[in-house]
């Protein structure tokens, strides 16, 4: 009787762990996140950290483009600018209101360094990443 | 004997489980098939998931962060994109989002001018306001950089807005994608226009 | 037989334990270590906190002590794996460095950002300027001329150089600002519920050509993104679309063929059908229009 017990354990053991590894391959395999969501992993994930998800839908609700884009200097290009927690804390990019004040501040690091690990600097469902260019056209990044 | 007996059931057990879950998993995950059914367009459903599901979020902050639907609720929809019409939530004034970074009573400066763009082929011209433009952006966003303000200065083809150039700069990024021709592509062409396309 | 069993069993659960440490692995990224070693790095070697230690700043020199206590508790929790007091030491000594930072920012960069946007700005102004001289030329008009004060735009963009000169960089930003947002509102006067016809016209074949393929190689595009993101309704249709695909194919070759030998009009004769077929193709693989 001792042996079965031993028997049922594992296999209930090896169940579940069956589950989990296809929970994992089933959530995992296709990313479908908002339009227009920015993954920047230019100096992140070197550095030890997840890589940031900008929320466009989110911050266009609170702010026209033109803030970040013409007040601020973000040029319209993932992984165009060069950002980093020295120019934020200073005050510059997202530190213009990520700052305690207007919007909360660099010491929530998970909040914006949220990406899975591995995911490159994209826009995310963008045409680009959609589009192979014909031979005669460019070449796309 | 019966040790083997009490050892190879569960087991079995387990096996057969994990056949009937890897044959679910398949059956229910079409994204190994390109050829799956109608991809381009997500089931209500799928759209707009939260961070913790969208698959580029993982970590802690991501059930910390506010959901799509949970913002949109309101909001006038769509059929691509985000699946909201932000041009017209911003004239509804669904939302009110501050062109001062500081200041929410600064207002922009709109321009009302549309220029229509006569294009080859059996496509309607394409109607461009900067009306719509200019409650979002600032005219430095644009010009010169990206057109050019004067009359021929400004060779525009789809070919360059699919690659992320002209209008492709935030059409098909964050502005609504190209999938919508009819929102650009709006002025039926003159029969005199036709006629002369056509004579050539 | 029973070991046999047992050990397939505990290879599985071994495989199984594989597929989840790839998954533990993944959590390394935003640890708490990392972000120990970033506070670290943050309060003793960044050049805010040197430029913090060579102030005579007391105040700042005295959060900048307390921001290092901070990492010095942080990073013994960590060591005893007391994650979550590590956790709030990192942030208060981030919240602290944020607050001291403001008063300490890089002068160079300041500087640099207020000349970029002060150049930036200029040129817009002396941009539209011209554009809407050429508007009021085009109407005749004095009343187009009079939307714009150019005395007062003059005088602001005087007095902005002037205090550009100066290195007074902040006013000059601000009155080229307005000079701006003067130049923005006449163009918009001036062209208030405009409509304005930007027709097709080719300077010679060889543009128009170029023009036609340009047109082409956009249906190619579009019609090879649906093909991936969505399936042709019937294998009819699918093979279809395959057909003009492929009739697309042969017939940019004999239009590219003819334009090289100097036949533009025969080159731009062929594209047009070509990307007719296409234009039939697009429409029943799928695109909404």
């Amino acid at each position: 009787m001792k042996k079965y017990d031993e028997n049922v354990v594992l296999a209930i053991v090896l169940l579940l762990s069956m589950v989990l590894v296809a929970v994992d391959l089933l959530t995992t395999r296709d990313a479908h996140a908002e339009y227009g969501d920015v993954v920047i992993n230019k100096y992140s994930e070197a550095a030890g950290m997840r890589p940031v998800v900008f929320p466009h839908w989110f911050h266009r609700v609170r702010f026209r483009c033109k803030v970040c884009h013409a007040d601020l200097g973000f040029k319209f290009e993932a992984g165009g600018n060069e950002i980093n927690m020295l120019k934020i804390i200073d005050g510059e990019y997202c530190g213009a209101c990520h700052d305690g004040d207007l919007a909360w501040s660099v010491e929530n690091c998970d909040l914006c360094h949220s990406g899975a690990p591995g995911t490159p600097t994209q826009v995310h469902e963008s045409t680009l990443q959609k589009l192979v260019a014909p031979t005669g056209g460019k070449a796309t990044e | 004997m019966s040790i083997v007996k009490n050892l190879i059931t569960p087991a079995a057990t387990v096996i057969a489980v994990f056949i009937l879950l890897l044959f679910l998993v398949n059956k229910e995950s079409h994204s190994a098939d390109p050829n799956q059914f109608n991809r381009l367009m997500a089931p209500p459903s799928k759209r707009n998931p939260p961070p913790t599901e969208d698959g580029i979020h993982d970590g802690p902050g991501a059930s910390m962060l506010q959901t799509p639907k949970s913002a949109f609720g309101t909001l006038p929809k769509s059929k691509s994109g985000n699946y909201i019409d932000w041009v017209k939530a911003l004239d509804e004034k669904k939302i009110q989002p501050r062109y001062d970074r500081n200041d929410p009573e600064v207002q922009p400066i709109v321009m009302d001018l549309n220029i229509v763009h006569e294009v080859k082929g059996s496509m309607p011209n394409v109607v461009y306001p900067h009306k719509q433009h200019t409650e979002w952006l600032d005219c430095s966003n644009c010009h010169p950089a990206i057109f050019v303000p004067q009359k021929g200065a400004n060779n525009i083809t789809m070919a360059s807005i699919l690659l992320g150039e002209k209008c492709g700069v935030c059409h098909g990024k964050v502005a609504f994608p190209v999938s919508e021709c009819r929102r650009c592509h709006s002025q039926k062409k003159k029969q005199s226009a036709g006629a002369k396309a056509a004579a050539k | 037989m029973v070991s046999t069993l047992r050990s397939v069993l505990i290879a599985l659960l071994l495989f199984a334990a594989v597929g989840g440490s790839v998954h533990a692995a993944s959590e390394k990224p935003g640890s708490v270590y990392n972000k120990v070693k970033f506070l670290d790095w943050l309060v003793h070697s960044s050049p805010v906190s040197v430029r913090i230690e060579k102030s005579d700043d007391e105040e700042a020199k005295q959060q900048l002590k307390r921001a290092r206590e901070m990492w010095e508790q942080a990073s013994e929790h960590s060591e005893k794996e007391e994650f979550e007091l590590a956790e709030v030491h990192i942030s208060e000594g981030l919240k602290l460095m944020t607050k001291v930072s403001r008063k300490f920012k890089d002068q160079d960069r300041v500087k640099q950002a207020r000349i970029d946007l002060y150049k930036q700005v200029k040129g817009h102004v002396e941009m539209f300027v011209v554009v809407f001289d050429r508007i009021a030329d085009e109407k005749g008009g004095d009343h187009i001329r009079k939307m714009l004060d150019r005395e007062k735009i003059d005088s602001l963009m005087a007095t902005a150089e002037e205090q550009y000169a100066d290195g007074d960089l902040a006013m000059a930003n601000h009155l080229m600002r307005q000079a701006a947002d003067m130049v923005d509102h006449a163009l918009s006067n001036a062209r208030h519920e405009e409509v304005l016809l930007r027709e097709l016209s080719f300077e010679s074949l060889e543009e128009e050509y170029a023009y036609e393929v340009q047109r082409n190689e956009s249906y190619v595009m579009i019609i090879d993104m649906l093909q991936k993101k969505k399936t042709a309704k019937s294998q009819a249709s699918a093979s279809f679309v395959q057909k003009m695909i492929d009739a697309n194919a042969k017939m940019r070759q004999q239009a590219d063929a003819a334009a090289e030998k100097g036949d533009f009009e025969e080159g731009i004769a062929l594209l047009e059908k070509s990307t007719d077929k296409l234009s039939r193709a697009l429409r029943v693989s799928g695109a909404s229009f």
